[in-house]
């Protein structure tokens, strides 16, 4: 049996690797299930994964990413999406290399938001939206 | 949540039309009640996984609530659908306006330590989610097959066309 993408790994790994992200928002860069115990507010990036789907047809997997970029401030959270969207937004063709292999991340875009929101419970101001990712199901041989 | 309005959760699911059209003449009409009947189906699923049940406060998010509320079934009854032609596809749509419903399918986190008023003062003690529109939607899409199925083999029989076509292949759903 094939290894199974994780494409949370493969979401994280190629946006720790870009100088532009991590300039900003140094190591505070997390995956599901979101921001860890004891984290005080400041700049951050954090995404939860919504669903993903796979072709009857072609060996493209989809998978879709609730993004969210956290600040002080609601100007300071809009410059850390406008970082990350710029890296993000019609992507394509990386190769990126994983603990399991390399896999083939074709495409990513927006399809939903941005939006601006605060976190109901603690007013934690965030830009938030909704990313798709397409990629190879295969690692590459 | 499209860019700019105001916060909606919007499960969103296509057809086809071009891929429909190998199979169908009367396209748009069969397109129209196959979404319909698909959007419907996933909303009442929706519906159901906010619908306050007995005791008052069990449903619906996440458990223990880490707010102190009664239930009203104000999100139930804010779960609404839509569906429109678009270009190539016909899309249907499971929404709902109410924000706090955007914040419970995404998930939300609470503070320790905070002080009233000062949002830089606590630290994430803990973070609840509680989908209920992409499992609705993903629900409703596992009965894809059954449902497009009957409505296919209705049109296609009036044609006197088999209706042989995977029909998983029609709709692409997504949650934005």
């Amino acid at each position: 049996m094939l290894p199974v993408i994780d494409s949370s790994e493969m979401l994280y790994t190629y946006l720790a690797s870009l100088s532009e992200v991590t300039s900003i928002v140094g190591s505070d860069l997390y995956g599901p299930p979101g921001l860890p115990i004891g984290f005080v507010l400041r700049k951050a990036i954090v995404f939860f994964d919504v669903g993903s789907q796979y072709s009857d047809y072609i060996p493209i997997d989809r998978a879709s990413y609730q993004l969210r970029c956290y600040g002080t401030t609601a100007a300071e959270a809009k410059h850390v999406w406008q970082v990350v969207e710029r890296v993000l937004h019609r992507v394509k063709h990386r190769r990126i290399t994983l603990a399991g292999g390399t896999v083939l991340f074709q495409y990513c875009h927006l399809v939903g938001g941005p939006n601006y929101s605060t976190e109901p419970s603690i007013n934690w101001p965030f830009y938030g939206g909704t990313i798709e990712l397409h990629f190879a199901e295969n690692y590459l041989p | 949540m499209p860019k700019g309005d105001p916060m909606r959760l919007t499960g969103r699911i296509e057809v086809n039309k071009v891929t429909l059209g190998r199979i169908a003449d009367d396209l748009p009409a069969m397109a129209e009640e196959m979404i319909q009947g698909l959007v419907e189906a996933a909303a009442d699923i929706a519906r159901a996984m906010v619908a306050p049940h007995q005791p008052i406060g069990m449903h619906p998010g996440p458990h223990p609530h880490p707010t102190n509320h009664t239930d009203t079934g104000s999100l139930m009854e804010s779960i609404k659908t839509a569906y429109t032609p678009q270009g190539l596809f016909v899309t249907g749509a499971v929404y709902t306006d109410l924000e706090y419903g955007a914040h419970l399918e995404y998930g939300f986190h609470v503070l320790a330590k905070a002080i009233p008023g000062d949002p830089t003062s606590g630290f994430i003690e803990r973070f609840y989610r509680y989908p209920f529109i992409t499992p609705a939607i993903q629900q409703a899409a596992r009965d894809l097959d059954s449902l497009f199925g009957v409505t296919a083999r209705r049109w296609l029989s009036q044609q006197g066309t088999p209706g042989t076509r995977k029909t998983r292949e029609l709709v692409e759903t997504f949650v934005v």
